[in-house]
């Protein structure tokens, strides 16, 4: 009796869980199959698979979209950006944590005060500052404004993590006669590499996904970033058709897919160490 | 001893310094990306201005009055507050697979998988994907419906005043579920597994054990998650923009698009930092509300 209810309710938590993957992965499982076919054949039916599958629309969104330039540039603005703010975090989360200085608390709360502004209050005052600095269309003008955005998280979980490592191996390098630099350099840096693998993850993905900024501060259209050069290849869907986009949707979607699913246990802990309470 | 007093003050402010001097990148870059353009931008909503050259056409509190005028800035309000309402459903959703998936089927790890991926797609390409999907007559959704003998509700979705934001929130939930999955799941595989055999023993049912045993533990989880979810709605753009940038007339605007469109359309950039300044009062407003209600909750339970 016990056992057989068991079983029903297995079956009834297979059941949701298979219809609620379906949901889940078939939007984009669709779209890749749509860009695979040709325009004519997608026109005829959106649920046949291709006759044979034709590589045209990836050719054609790489090429002619300018998918490749816009990749590209944001290959650059990410690992730009990546590296700032692995850098400033990284000095900014130790010296909060292990230092003693004065105004400390006060400056803090200066950076994590960002997480209770929503966008909305403060993209207008940033694009003029940007203009006033004449930053339009170069590489500053989105690292530091994603830094600002990656900030108060990032040194939330990299200060509460050296917060955590003993204060004694700091004493001990005193005692060897190491600067408080050296120690931080030394001995409590080569200890961080765990989040600092976190940080680089939700960085990453922070960037490569960002859309508002890019739109408002990138006007040179050979400076654009994947999000927002997609959405302009999304717009022109009526001049060039339908599966040339669904190209580009697919490529820059199975991106960051494949590489989740090559390190899917970083990506799952590094996300849930970003949920944390401030 | 007053060498080594000396000593360990010099050391103290060597440490000093090297604490300033290791915290100085970033500080500089909130000060000049932060907070002097939130000076200025107090500023410019008293002016008159397009976003180039210098401020000079000082018009008061006119642009305060414009914008607080604008049928369509209550609309982004209240619209805004209503995708925030309708997206708490992601909570108890993403909590339903969690739960499922920590009480173990077969092929788990699929499962887990296949239901994170939507979270990795971007907003962008999710909201491009999406527009397709509700696509009066390209659109799976509406074939799908016609060949069900629903015919008569296959319509369009996005460019209708009446189903626009609701087609955009359910988009929203879509991408937003696997999140909270992902983050109840982890805090489930942290939870003592004596806290359910006791409840087993007791003989408390299924439904009982979840709702006294399981969610009061996740309590604090799912009050990160209830707030991550109000701040990431108070951000909503990129969905919103790439389906129907705020149509048709406004039935989706939210207070981001609008005060994009109000900039950068209307080239009316005294109003729109006028409307960012009344958002910003409208969230200290609500954060002071917000603490005297927790003072007054405190003092009735200390009572």
């Amino acid at each position: 009796m016990s056992s057989n209810k068991g079983v029903r309710s297995k079956t009834f938590h297979f059941m949701l869980l298979l219809f609620a993957s379906i949901i889940s992965v078939y939007p984009l499982f669709w779209v890749v199959i749509q860009s695979l076919k040709t325009e004519t054949e997608f026109l005829k039916s959106i649920w046949t698979l291709p006759s044979q599958l034709n590589f045209n629309n990836y050719a054609l969104a790489w090429t002619q979209g300018g998918i490749s330039r816009y990749f590209m540039n944001s290959v650059v603005v990410t690992v730009t950006t990546t590296i700032v703010n692995i850098v400033f975090i990284t000095l900014a989360g130790y010296s909060f944590a292990k230092l003693n200085f004065r105004f400390k608390t006060f400056l803090y709360y200066m950076v994590i005060f960002n997480l209770l502004i929503p966008t909305a209050i403060i993209l207008l005052p940033m694009y003029m500052m940007i203009n006033e600095l004449s930053l339009n269309n170069t590489l500053p003008a989105l690292v530091f404004p994603y830094f600002q955005g990656f900030a108060p998280l990032g040194l939330t979980i990299c200060r509460n993590y050296f917060q955590d490592l003993p204060d004694e191996l700091m004493e001990a390098g005193k005692l060897d006669g190491c600067s408080n630099f050296r120690v931080f350099w030394n001995i409590m840096l080569p200890l961080a590499s765990p989040i600092i693998a976190t940080m680089v993850i939700l960085s990453s993905m922070q960037v490569w996904n960002e859309y508002l900024w890019a739109l408002i501060s990138i006007t040179d259209i050979t400076k654009y970033t994947l999000s927002v050069g997609v959405a302009l290849f999304n717009e022109k869907v009526g001049t060039i058709g339908y599966t040339p986009v669904f190209a580009a949707l697919s490529l820059s979607a199975l991106v960051i897919v494949v590489v989740y699913l090559l390190m899917q246990k970083h990506f799952v802990d590094s996300i849930a160490a970003g949920a944390v309470k401030e | 001893m007053s060498k080594t007093n000396s000593k360990y003050e010099a050391g103290k402010s060597r440490e000093a310094a090297l604490g300033y001097a290791m915290i100085a990148p970033t500080i500089t870059s909130f000060i000049i990306f932060l907070y002097i353009p939130f000076v200025n931008a107090l500023k410019t909503s008293f002016y008159k201005y397009n976003g180039l050259g210098d401020l000079v056409d000082f018009v008061g509190f006119k642009n305060f009055a414009n914008v607080l005028a604008d049928p369509r800035f209550a609309r982004s309000l209240l619209n805004t507050a209503q995708l925030m309402a309708i997206s708490m459903v992601a909570l108890p959703l993403g909590f339903i697979l969690a739960y499922f998936l920590y009480k173990g089927v077969p092929g788990k790890k699929i499962f887990n998988t296949a239901l994170f991926i939507p979270y990795l797609i971007s907003m962008v390409v999710v909201g491009c994907i999406w527009r397709i999907i509700y696509d009066p007559t390209i659109g799976p959704l509406n074939q799908i419906l016609k060949s069900a003998g629903l015919g008569s509700i296959a319509i369009a979705w996005l460019s209708r005043p009446q189903t626009a934001l609701l087609a955009i929130s359910v988009t929203w939930i879509w991408r937003t579920t696997p999140f909270n999955m992902l983050i109840l799941y982890s805090s489930l595989m942290k939870m003592p597994s004596d806290i359910l055999e006791a409840a087993e023993i007791d003989g408390a049912n299924g439904l009982k054990r979840i709702l006294h045993i399981v969610v009061p533990y996740l309590s604090s989880t799912f009050g990160v998650l209830f707030m991550l979810t109000v701040t990431n709605a108070l951000r909503m753009f990129d969905l919103i923009w790439v389906m129907t940038k705020g149509g048709p007339g406004g039935a989706s605007d939210v207070i981001t698009s609008y005060i994009y469109t109000k900039a950068f359309t209307n080239l009316d950039f005294g109003g729109g930092t006028a409307a960012s300044v009344l958002l910003m009062l409208l969230m200290i407003g609500i954060m002071i509300i917000k603490e005297i209600v927790t003072r007054i909750l405190r003092r009735r339970e200390a009572a």
